[in-house]
């Protein structure tokens, strides 16, 4: 998982045209270790949500029944608009992909189910792939992960009476709500890596490059 | 020698068979038997010659290998076990729950050339089943 390497400097290639050095010590950490762990983690339900007032209101849903008369017009007719809506978001996904999509920042793509629960009584279904852009924050020594981008693919499914007649507003509370994720660190922050100055990360083709950048020449 | 420190693992080189002389031009100070200073200074230039294979580049393949057999002896050494486990820990704040993940490093091998170091490792989730092998990433 981790290589230290006694080097004073280490050749390493960019971009395929000539090379830099850089100094310190240098570590790499395989994409396929933090596929697996986030894989591992989604198994035991780590990943997995309440969907709360408290975690995941937004401007567009604050988890109130009169918040979703629009989208599900049906709920107007049972229960009054200041009845509390919660619910889950579980994943168990068996196999997670990361793919770079810039310098410092990857991708992985988890697929969610999720309902929304009034009391006991279940008022909505749907499947979300939620795609994550991740940006890695190295620290002094050890790693934070943020999102910095959140998209989804969702389906939303009618339950019983409660038909879902606005998708398009359904969307648009859906990604009101994702915006939370960009809020603080994910899954895999607190990473222990080697201590450093000025610790800088890149994402290289299959892992993660670690450097001190004070030590560069 | 390699050693651990909170965790990581370390080591350092001894550099008793002047693994920098390498790059770093020589002075032959003593030959036995004793050579004329200009025989002296002939063998000098001839070992600290630039043109790619010479005679200090071979002592150094000889001394890398004796280097080699050390290291690889150390990974194995049950005296000196290397580290072999690691944790990562995730505390969910939001939904007040935590885990911890264990890995299991077994090492592999190395390689010592003139520029560095590598150590390889395969590593693996400790109780997982499902491990997925990816790419070999370089050190």
């Amino acid at each position: 998982m981790r290589s230290y390497c006694a080097l004073i400097a280490q050749r390493y290639q960019v971009n395929g045209h000539g090379y830099r050095l850089f100094g310190g010590i240098q570590e790499y950490l395989s994409l396929s270790i933090l596929e697996n762990t986030v894989r591992y983690a989604a198994q035991r339900g780590v990943l997995n949500t309440l969907l709360t007032r408290e975690s995941w209101e937004s401007r567009a849903f604050q988890f109130y029944a009169g918040d979703l008369y629009d989208v599900i017009p049906q709920l107007a007719k049972n229960y009054y608009a200041d009845t509390a809506i919660e619910g889950s978001c579980n994943t168990s996904t068996s196999d997670v992909r990361a793919t770079i999509v810039a310098e410092d920042t990857f991708s992985i793509i988890l697929p969610y189910s999720c309902e929304l629960h009034i009391s006991s009584t279940r008022i909505s279904s749907f499947e979300m792939d939620l795609t994550l852009q991740v940006q890695v924050q190295p620290q002094q020594d050890h790693l934070v992960f943020r999102v910095v981008k959140a998209d989804k693919m969702a389906q939303f499914k009618d339950v019983g009476l409660f038909q879902v007649h606005d998708i398009e507003l359904a969307n648009y509370m859906l990604s009101r709500s994702l915006e939370r994720l960009r809020e603080g660190r994910v899954f895999g922050s607190g990473w222990k890596i080697y201590a450093r100055d000025y610790p800088k990360a890149v994402l290289e083709d299959g892992y993660l490059f670690l450097y001190d950048a004070s030590g560069r020449v | 020698l390699l050693y651990l420190e909170n965790g990581f693992m370390k080591f350092k080189l001894a550099d008793n068979n002047n693994l920098t002389y390498y790059t770093t031009p020589c002075n032959i100070t003593r030959v036995d038997p004793a050579l004329e200073p200009a025989d002296l200074d002939f063998l000098t230039q001839l070992f600290n010659a630039n043109d790619g294979n010479n005679i200090k580049k071979l002592i150094v393949a000889e001394a890398m290998k004796n280097y080699q057999t050390d290291l690889n002896a150390s990974l194995y050494d049950e005296r000196f076990p290397l580290s072999n486990h690691s944790e990562y820990t995730w505390n969910d704040t939001v939904h007040k729950r935590s885990i911890t993940i264990s890995y299991t490093m077994l090492p592999t091998g190395s390689h010592l050339k003139p520029n560095g170091l590598s150590l390889n490792f395969v590593t693996e989730i400790t109780d997982d089943d499902y491990w997925k092998c990816g790419a070999t990433v370089p050190s």
